[in-house]
């Protein structure tokens, strides 16, 4: 008897055996491909025959206008694709300018996604220009100082230049791009509903060029390179983040070179390296020869954010750069603890010029909780420095300011200017024997068009009229 | 399909032909007068010829080589009233067919006696189910009252190889079966799976379950072919109470406190301000929110001593028509409160060079919580005749939680440059969390003759979740070392707030039937059954978010001055006044499934045997509301698994067995995670995986029982080995990788757009250890002891931070992989449980404590080489005493958590200057105390 059992235990096996079978379906679909279209003279680039976004490829033609209009998606480059803008081109952000459905509003505020290749290729004399169509709606100078609650500066009237994971090159030159930081719109896989960064680029193998340009006003970060070769060279940044946001904030996976920069009215760092995301090659950033004044103010969280900074595995350079009234002096994440430390050991750094007219400035040179050291090559190393000693003499700027000078609204360029005087004592105290990384080639149109060596005078702009063109 | 099934029963056949024709035999079939379910474990013996047996797993007993004459049959059962039958064998039948009906005792065990263990009867711990053929572990009701347990997960809690994972105010609780994460479980009613009001997972929290509907608990191991193949950890099913014989009314009262509440008060906000509805649900997709759409009350927070926790319960039942009919009623109110304090180091999603955890923050930490639990159950059964029966169970829970947190968060990088500086954000939370489910099931029972039986059921289940207006509010300060040396604090400015309304409603019809034939020409010891399992979910959930951001009022920002006084841009309304839909988290998905099986019983002198297998075909579907981007798609997943099992039991002596079990069974991903979701959760970017493969796993269990008075009452020692193919494991993405084969942007993949963490299969895991569980009693006391030992074993490829050569530090840091081995998370290698009773017979008074014991397990797996959390091994401590005043009369109080063991979630390795560590050579990441609570009680019963 218990051996029938047996046998029928054996039996039942074998037919456990036969049933060890499973098949699996799994069925996605897939959303159409959109073949991107040619762009026409004076056309909207993000629908076409009332389409929700666009695909779009080809010319922009010298001299055009063309726009984006806020009821509609993105304009997107498709993966193969390229877009030239041409010199004195205008791209308007068109749509209502009030009401619910306001330009800037939720889902108002279409960008450029870049899945292939961008190359925007202004002039000197025929910059490239992204701005709001509506004049009513544009920052008025005469008004600054502003508060920044009304300054249409932080509106976020457009999505900026979203780069994909695999996107192409994205080269800008000579393009003064305004009003970046629009809301991504709630389909975005990433931050539905948050602001966009002005200039996003996310592909290692990627190049990225941003020179001559002016970028004026975003919510949140202007650039942020989390995977390029990169060139951030002669630029202007004026009014960038409302409550947070650095100019360039580098992460993992890029790797390149910041100068002749000028930056006024930053709210948290001008720029800023860690080496978050994961990706590879590690974060290195070689900033030299940039100008950066009055930022890190309007940073709503307290304790970061005021001018240079390194952290959380970062490395890199920092030479040269003149820092006036900014909140804090350059940052370096301490290492051997337990915080996310910049990698130190491959950080170099010295000849900053820091400049501060009261107590609460010139304290945070070396600011609290970072371990930069004062180098004896510095310009007002270290935090004991008398406010207002050793003026840099810009060619026309109120230095020291006034009694109650208010630096968070004192956030623009306006009529001054950041040239120095021939007796600042910024000139001649700069540091020339090392080598920008130049990872972009030197192109007219697909690289760099200039990677400008390491100057002599402190700061971006140079006795010798090289550096920054503004 | 047709094949299998004809082999099986010829070769069942074939075995059991060779007994057919001895001796005369007794058979029976017990059944339970209200569930008319079949009941296993029955004792029944024939004191003048002193036989004993016991009914097997179907309800069936037999009795062999009985010679003529009358006798009286005895059958005594836990829960059951003891009852007789007499007959009579004349030597002609070749087989006497006996139908027993017992009925239920639901609350006076003590004066039942059971068979070869006379005082198990008052056992007040698990007891070790001696008969049934799956491994599986019964909790009774008695031993549910006297450890005056309030939920069901209290319950679980004392089961061997169980260990329960809490949230950090123990208001959501899982199990863990023998350290198989919850996923791989699940818990049914009456054997019907339910619906989980859950907004991520399919898991039932234990603590929904009210202790008074539950008749008792079965912990299924193993599993036969007529269940539900979804669960390689095994079942934990709930028996509600069915209807006793007899009038009866049942009310307590009881009342307690929470000592944590004595030492400080509980944050509280109003609740009943909150919108249930977002202003997208009430005025529609069109409607452009403002700042006049949003309650802000909810948002103001006091503090206070709470009320004392309440728990009333009645109950009622009564039989109608001749007694053929039963009704039942039972309603439960109950009020606790909760809290927690403790801390947290907030981690850096990535680790620094060397995978040296980046360690940013220092938050402190304050839970409260007030849980106000709802149920109304209601059991009719209605015998239409002795072959016919109809029975109707409905169940409604419901459970609000209003959870209140304050937290104060310190940055250890900011600003930081010693104690007492750095950046300060002042967080207080208000959350609501409602949940309810509703479960109705009609079941029919149908003798169709002495062969033939069928039942059947009809179930209709709803689960409902919902998080209306979750918002935190808060505001940054900081502390930062100034000129002179002087910490300088800056003003508090408000932060960015987010509202949230988060809904999920799942929807579940079922129909199951069981066909059971016995031929008669084999004795009847040979049982064949066959069944169906049509099983249709739908789930909706919802999503909805509001941002907003504070406007500049003075300076860099706005002074923070409570809610009421903070002014937002954008006319003080949201950012995005249509709110955040048609995203992947609002979606709409669907689960068929079709199974069949066919399952064989068979006992043949003293060995058991039941076999058989289960097809079970699956279709899944998911739509989610994203109208653009990369997440625009429909998802469809079809597959078929074939389930075979075997358990045989072999009966060394009357006081031995031995027992082995295989089964195959499957773990399903839920329906959130076949979804394209994809969002900011805690730590990482989390995102759906729609090609997460089911789980599969080959079980056996080897299991040594003995049943022996005179040394020990109950033993039985089980060792169990798991081999799971593709489990699913956490994994961490780097940007660039592949996130789904699927083609995007002229790529044929879509690549991972940030470190990002997603569910994925990964090899195959092994699980193997040993249970042990004893029972014994010396007078009035009582032992109840168990311990597991598991071992798991899974190779995980994580990711690590090296430079690119090593040897060169000025090299690159460059991220790269390694394979780790580690136990499955929530995998306990030690679990132990002990409780010890004593019964004062004169006094009718029963003290008993209960101690468990969980050893340390990973908390939460980290995508990162050596960066696991682990949580520090604890015991938990409980007191209860009760006491009989007459017949109507009991009072009971209860301690719990007596040694006030908290929560310690530790990281291996050591770091220097990190606050509040103890100093053992770990880094201990979080710590929380909920502290010990009181409960007093008083029941009223009439009979």
């Amino acid at each position: 008897m218990q051996k029938s059992v047996l046998y029928a235990s054996c039996f039942f096996l074998l037919i456990a055996g036969a049933c060890n079978k499973s098949d699996t379906d799994v069925k996605i679909t897939d959303p159409d491909p959109v073949q991107g279209s040619f762009i026409a003279e004076g056309d909207t680039l993000n629908t076409k025959n009332g389409s929700d976004g666009r695909s779009i490829k080809g010319t922009l033609k010298a001299g055009g206008t063309y726009y984006l209009y806020s009821d509609y998606g993105d304009a997107v480059v498709n993966t193969g694709d390229t877009l030239v803008i041409q010199s004195g081109v205008k791209v308007y952000f068109a749509g209502p300018s009030a009401g619910p459905t306001a330009i800037g509003t939720q889902d108002h505020a279409p960008g450029l996604v870049v899945n292939g290749t961008l190359l925007v290729l202004g002039t000197q004399d025929k910059p490239v220009v992204f701005t709001v169509e509506d004049p009513a709606l544009r920052s008025d100078p005469a008004k600054d100082p502003q508060s920044p609650d009304k300054d249409p500066a932080f509106k976020g009237y457009w999505g900026g230049i979203q780069g994909g994971v695999n996107s192409g090159d994205i080269i800008i030159k000579w393009a003064r791009l305004e009003y970046l930081g629009g809301l991504a719109p709630s389909s975005d896989p990433a931050r539905p509903n948050k602001a966009r960064y002005g200039i996003f680029i996310q592909n290692p193998k990627a190049s990225f060029v941003l020179e001559d340009s002016w970028l004026y006003g975003s919510f949140d970060d202007m650039v942020r390179l989390a995977g390029c070769k990169y060139e951030v060279m002669r630029n202007t940044f004026e009014k960038v983040g409302y409550q947070a946001g650095e100019c360039v904030n580098v992460k993992s996976g890029s790797t390149g070179d910041i100068a002749y920069n000028l930056v006024v009215g930053g709210t948290g760092n001008a720029f800023k390296s860690a080496n978050a995301g994961g990706l590879s090659p590690q974060s290195n950033m070689v900033m030299y020869n940039n100008t950066i004044v009055s930022t890190g103010y309007r940073q709503a969280k307290v304790g970061e954010g005021g001018s240079l900074d390194f952290e959380n595995g970062g490395r890199g350079v920092s030479y040269n750069n003149l820092l006036v009234n900014c909140a804090f002096g350059l940052a370096i994440m301490g290492g051997g603890g337990s915080v996310p430390a910049a990698d130190t050991a491959n950080i170099k750094y010295g000849y900053t010029f820091n400049y501060g007219d009261n107590t609460d400035i010139t304290s945070q040179f070396l600011p609290a909780g970072y371990i930069t050291m004062k180098q004896p090559s510095d310009i007002n190393g270290g935090n004991n420095t008398q406010p207002g000693a050793n003026n840099p003499l810009f060619v026309n700027y109120p230095l020291p300011v006034k009694q109650g000078f208010d630096f968070i609204s004192n956030d623009f360029v306006g009529a001054y200017d950041f040239h120095l005087q021939a007796g600042s004592p910024a000139n001649g105290a700069g540091y020339t024997d090392f080598e920008p990384l130049g990872v972009v080639k030197t192109d007219p149109v697909y690289g760099v068009t200039e990677i400008t060596p390491p100057g002599a005078d402190i700061g971006a702009f140079q006795q010798d009229h090289s550096g920054n063109q503004h | 399909m047709k094949w299998v099934w004809a082999g099986i029963v010829a070769g069942l056949m074939a075995v059991a032909g060779g007994k057919a024709a001895r001796g005369e035999t007794v058979q029976g079939f017990i059944t339970d007068v209200q569930h008319g379910m079949p009941v296993s474990g029955v004792s029944v013996s024939v004191p003048a010829l002193g036989l004993f047996t016991r009914s097997d797993e179907t309800g069936h007993f037999y009795l062999e080589k009985i010679p003529p004459g009358r006798y009286y049959i005895l059958f005594r059962a836990i829960g059951y009233r003891t009852d007789s039958i007499s007959f009579s064998v004349t030597g002609s039948q070749p087989v006497i067919l006996l139908q027993i009906r017992l009925h239920p005792t639901p609350i006076l065990l003590h004066t039942l006696t059971v068979s070869g263990s006379p005082d198990i009867q008052a056992s007040p711990g698990n007891m070790l189910d001696g008969n049934a053929v799956p491994l599986k572990q019964v909790i009774t009701r008695r031993s549910i009252e006297q450890s005056a347990d309030i939920t069901l997960a209290d319950i679980a809690g004392r089961s061997a190889g169980v260990s329960l994972l809490g949230d950090k105010t123990a208001t959501s609780v899982k199990a863990v079966i023998r350290g198989m994460d919850s996923r791989y479980s699940y818990i049914s009613v009456n054997g019907m799976a339910l619906p989980s009001p859950d907004d991520r997972s399919r898991y039932l929290s234990l603590d929904l379950f009210p202790s008074g509907i539950i008749d008792h608990l079965e912990i299924y191991k193993t599993l036969t072919p007529d269940m539900a193949g979804n669960a390689i950890g095994g079942i934990i099913n709930i028996v509600t109470r069915p209807v006793p014989d007899s009038a009866q009314l049942a009310v307590n009262l009881a009342t307690g406190y929470p000592q944590l509440f004595f030492q400080r008060r509980s944050l509280t906000f109003d609740d009943k301000v909150i919108r249930k509805r977002s202003p997208y649900e009430q005025y529609g997709p069109e409607h452009y929110a403002t700042g006049a759409d949003f309650t802000k009350d909810n948002l103001s927070f006091h503090a206070a001593h709470p009320a004392p926790d309440m728990q009333a319960g009645v109950s009622m039942a009564d039989r109608f028509l001749h007694r053929k009919l039963g009704v039942l009623v039972a309603g439960s109110l109950q009020l606790f409160h909760y809290g927690s304090d403790g801390f947290l180091l907030l981690q850096n999603s990535e680790p620094q060079l060397k995978n040296v955890p980046g360690i940013t923050d220092f938050i402190s930490r304050q839970y409260d919580v007030a849980s106000n639990h709802k149920s109304l159950y209601a059991a009719l059964d209605y015998n239409i005749n002795e072959q016919n029966c109809l029975y109707l169970h409905q169940l409604y829970i419901s459970k609000d939680d209003r959870e209140s947190r304050s937290s104060v968060d310190t940055s250890l990088s900011e600003g930081r440059s010693g104690p007492g500086t750095g950046r300060i954000a002042l967080m207080q939370r208000s959350r609501l969390h409602r949940q309810s489910i509703e479960h109705l099931n009609l079941q029919g029972r149908h003798r169709l003759s002495q062969q033939l039986s069928l039942d059947w059921s009809g179930v209709y289940s709803e689960a409902s979740g919902s998080y209306p207006d979750w918002a935190e509010l808060s505001a940054n300060t900081g502390r930062i070392l100034g000129a002179g040396g002087i910490i300088r604090q800056t003003p508090e400015l408000l932060a960015p707030l987010e509202r949230t309304w988060l809904h999920n409603r799942e929807t579940e019809a079922d129909f199951y039937a069981n066909m059971h034939y016995r031929p008669a020409f084999f004795k009847q010891k040979l049982e064949l059954s066959a069944g169906t399992l049509l099983q249709r979910r739908h789930r909706d959930n919802f999503y909805n978010n509001y941002v907003f951001t504070p406007a500049i009022t003075n300076g860099n920002g706005q002074p923070f001055q409570g809610i009421y006084a903070a002014v937002w841009l954008n006319n003080n309304g949201p950012q995005n006044p249509l709110g955040t839909v048609n995203t992947p988290g609002t979606y709409t998905a669907g689960e068929d499934i079709s199974a069949y099986y066919i399952r064989a019983f068979l006992q043949a002198g003293n060995i058991s045997v039941t076999a058989g297998v289960r097809k079970e075909g699956t279709v899944q579907t998911v739509r989610s509301a994203a109208d653009a981007g990369p997440f625009d798609r429909d998802v469809d997943i079809r597959y078929r698994d074939w389930l075979p099992s075997l358990h045989l039991r072999y009966a060394v002596d009357k006081k031995q067995g031995l027992r082995l079990s295989y089964y195959r069974a499957i773990s399903r991903p839920s329906l959130y995670s076949l979804t394209f979701f994809n969002m900011d959760y805690d730590d990482y970017n989390e995102a759906g995986n729609p090609f997460l493969k089911r789980s599969t796993a080959d079980n056996f269990d080897l299991r040594y029982e003995r049943s022996d008075p005179g040394l020990l009452d109950e033993l039985q020692v089980t060792a169990f080995y798991k081999h799971i193919r593709d489990p699913f494991e956490k994994t961490l993405l780097n940007t660039g990788e592949i996130l789904y084969p699927i083609p995007q942007n002229g790529q044929p993949y879509t690549p991972v757009s940030k470190l990002t963490e997603q569910l994925r299969n990964y090899g195959a895991a092994h699980n193997y250890g040993l249970e042990i569980a004893l029972v014994k009693h010396w007078g009035g006391l009582e032992i109840n002891a168990n311990y597991t030992f598991t071992s798991s074993h899974i190779v995980q490829t994580k990711k690590y931070k090296q430079r690119s050569d090593p040897a060169d530090p000025a090299s690159d840091i460059i991220t790269v992989t390694r394979q780790e081995e580690r136990p499955l998370q929530g995998q306990s290698r030690h679990l132990a449980g002990l409780i010890l009773a004593y019964h004062f017979r004169p006094y009718d008074f029963t003290v008993q404590l209960t101690g468990t014991y969980t050893g340390t397990r990973i908390a939460e797996i980290s995508g990162w080489y050596g960066l696991d959390n682990w949580q520090k091994g604890y015991a938990m401590l409980d007191l209860s005493f009760e006491k009989n005043i007459g017949n109507r009369w009991r009072i009971f109080a209860k301690a719990t958590n007596l040694l006030n063991s908290g929560d310690r979630t530790f990281m291996k390795g050591k770091m220097p200057d990190l606050p509040r560590q103890t100093g053992r050579g770990d880094i201990l990441v979080s710590r929380s105390y909920n502290g010990s609570g009181y409960m007093l009680g008083v029941q009223y019963r009439l009979k």
